[in-house]
């Protein structure tokens, strides 16, 4: 085993032990912030894929975060009020299934970063970074503006979703839900990124002149990657909806893009555990921090700038040093 | 995909006719015609600002002609772009190294041989432990004979090195034809010496296109040679009939007496 695969899983053995402390100890609280951590790392996942691995700086991942959560608040909405969602001659019913209401929302958010990708890929560098934030933005706006579930003040379910044979109101059972879907994509997304197609992608975002002379798209290599990032950061919206059991635009805004960014860049980019670890960096410095003092935003500031100066690997950069490919 | 028999001697593999690219009132290249036949090597040289790499860049691709079609295997690929052309087996290698620097020498190969196979949609089997790219790619190491350097990334690699991993990429593509831009450059006496030899032995399986600034080499290797000055091909023949040309002499060998 590598030492990063060391420090990855005492890592993660660490917050599984935390989380089962919590459950001895009764701290549902705790339970779900860990929940919080899992599902947002869930959405590093998915942008790490396209940041760090194929070099693709989008700053437009919250419009998959956003449009996963709403795909969960629109099938749930139209189950708790019992009137199906009729689009012309397509009616649609609502439902309260968590792996049908997933799929819906990596549907829908891969669905969206066709057009998005296809038109983002044109451009590279500081123009790609811009027009992903100007697409996120219009999604933003079209959800602020659009009355029919809930415009800018949201919306609530009232219940959470529900997955066959548990009790997902229950804290540990949907912190086990999220933690078992946020390894299957960990594990799906470590064997992609070592697989002949996320060769390709790295080799892409290195050289893609090279790629191309060897016969080699890279622009539809970064596409399919994009597609597929867009989709599990979808994942984690469905999730964090399902969570705080309410939607609203704020999902797609442009500070949750920034955020999902932090995570990848604090943790380590392209680093199998790094939207973990930094996802559970950046939540416990909101939830001590923010309890210390009211700008706690301000120390996380420092914090990246330190990260981004002097440690480039982010935090399993620091634990486990220089990273090696293949 | 790529069919590698070695075609007839003689049959044109690749051709230009009248291609003509302009850069605002420059005219870099002026109705260039050439023809590359199989079993041959066919060097373009020039001094420099000739418009060699202008041309290099059309047949690769990465510069739409303004005038003017490409031939290559009988199809026209004006249309196609560098990937495809790839595709369609004529590979290259780059004045300036272009490698995956991040990536180990048996890794580029090993990218190289995928992308020649095209399958690269594959997203769940382990890209390293994958026998039908390692064996293929090892091979083509071992032409090179960088085996013992097959683990090294290409970042520690020596510049001759490097040129070498740049032809074995090449290679792995299978191509049916070769575009080689400056190969011997900067490798050493001894790196050329081998690579002189290399090309020797590969032109008979694949025809090449060379453009290199070495003369004893061009004259050692190349079956014909062409001569570019101003973006206009002054003359073609062997390697006697070009020493002999006084045209030549003038606009280029004699550069370096006066």
């Amino acid at each position: 085993m590598t030492r990063e695969n060391w420090v990855s899983s005492i890592f993660i053995a660490g917050g599984l032990l935390l989380v089962l402390a919590a459950w001895f100890g009764d701290e549902p609280f705790v339970i779900t912030l860990a929940t919080k951590v899992v599902i947002l790392a869930l959405a590093g996942v998915g942008l790490n894929l396209a940041l760090g691995h194929g070099g693709l700086v989008s700053l437009g991942h919250a419009a998959f975060f956003g449009l996963g959560g709403y795909a969960m608040g629109i099938l749930a909405s139209h189950a708790q009020s019992y009137e199906p969602l009729e689009l012309g001659f397509l009616v649609i019913e609502g439902t309260k299934s968590m792996p049908l209401i997933w799929l819906v929302a990596m549907l829908t958010s891969a669905l969206f970063a066709l057009p998005i990708g296809l038109l983002s890929l044109r451009t590279s560098g500081v123009y790609f970074i811009m027009i992903t934030l100007a697409f996120a933005q219009m999604i933003y706006y079209f959800a602020i503006s659009w009355p029919a579930y809930g415009g800018e003040d949201g919306l609530s379910i009232y219940v959470r979703n529900s997955f066959p044979g548990l009790n997902t109101l229950d804290p540990i059972q949907f912190f086990l839900v999220c933690a078992v879907v946020l390894a299957i994509c960990l594990l799906l997304v470590d064997r992609l990124v070592k697989s002949r197609f996320g060769m390709a992608l790295e080799a892409a975002r290195q050289n893609p002149q090279r790629v191309t002379s060897l016969g080699i798209e890279p622009t539809r290599i970064k596409l399919a990657a994009f597609i597929i990032s867009a989709a599990i950061t979808g994942l984690a919206g469905a999730l964090y909806a399902d969570l705080n059991r309410f939607i609203s635009p704020s999902m797609l805004s442009w500070q949750v893009s920034g955020e999902i960014m932090i995570f990848v860049i604090l943790g380590g980019v392209a680093r199998y555990a790094g939207p973990l670890a930094g996802a559970t960096l950046f939540i416990v410095l909101e939830h001590f921090l923010g309890g210390m003092t009211e700008f706690w935003q301000f120390w996380l500031g420092l914090l990246l700038l330190v990260v981004i100066l002097f440690a480039r690997g982010g935090i399993m950069g620091l634990l486990a040093g220089e990273r090696r490919h293949g | 995909m790529a069919d590698n028999r070695p075609a007839e001697t003689g049959a044109t593999m690749l051709s230009l006719d009248r291609l003509t690219k302009r850069f605002g009132a420059l005219s870099a290249n002026e109705e260039v015609s050439l023809d590359l036949q199989s079993g041959e090597i066919h060097a373009l040289i020039g001094p420099n600002g000739a418009g060699k790499s202008t041309l290099v860049k059309q047949v690769a691709g990465e510069l739409r002609p303004d005038s003017g079609t490409i031939t290559f295997n009988g199809q026209p690929i004006n249309a196609l772009d560098c990937a495809a052309r790839a595709r369609t087996g004529l590979g290259r290698t780059f004045q300036i190294s272009s490698l995956i620097a991040e990536f180990t020498v048996l890794q580029n190969v090993m990218l190289a041989v995928q992308g020649e196979q095209g399958r690269t949609y594959g997203m769940l089997r382990r890209f390293s432990g994958d026998r039908g790219l390692t064996d293929l790619a090892q091979g083509y190491i071992a032409e090179l004979g960088l085996q013992e350097r097959a683990d090294i990334r290409v970042a520690e690699l020596s510049h001759g090195e490097r040129r070498q991993l740049e032809m074995a990429m090449a290679l792995a593509l299978k191509p049916k034809a070769l575009l080689l831009d400056e190969p011997l450059a900067g490798i050493g006496p001894g790196g050329s010496a081998e690579m002189t030899k290399l090309l020797k032995e590969l032109k008979r399986k694949v025809p090449i296109l060379l453009i290199e600034h070495d003369m004893a080499a061009v004259f050692e290797l190349a079956d014909r040679i062409s001569v570019m000055v101003y973006g206009r091909i002054i003359t073609t023949g062997t390697a006697e009939q070009i020493k002999n040309n006084p045209q030549v002499q003038e606009a280029y060998l004699g550069q370096d007496a006066s």
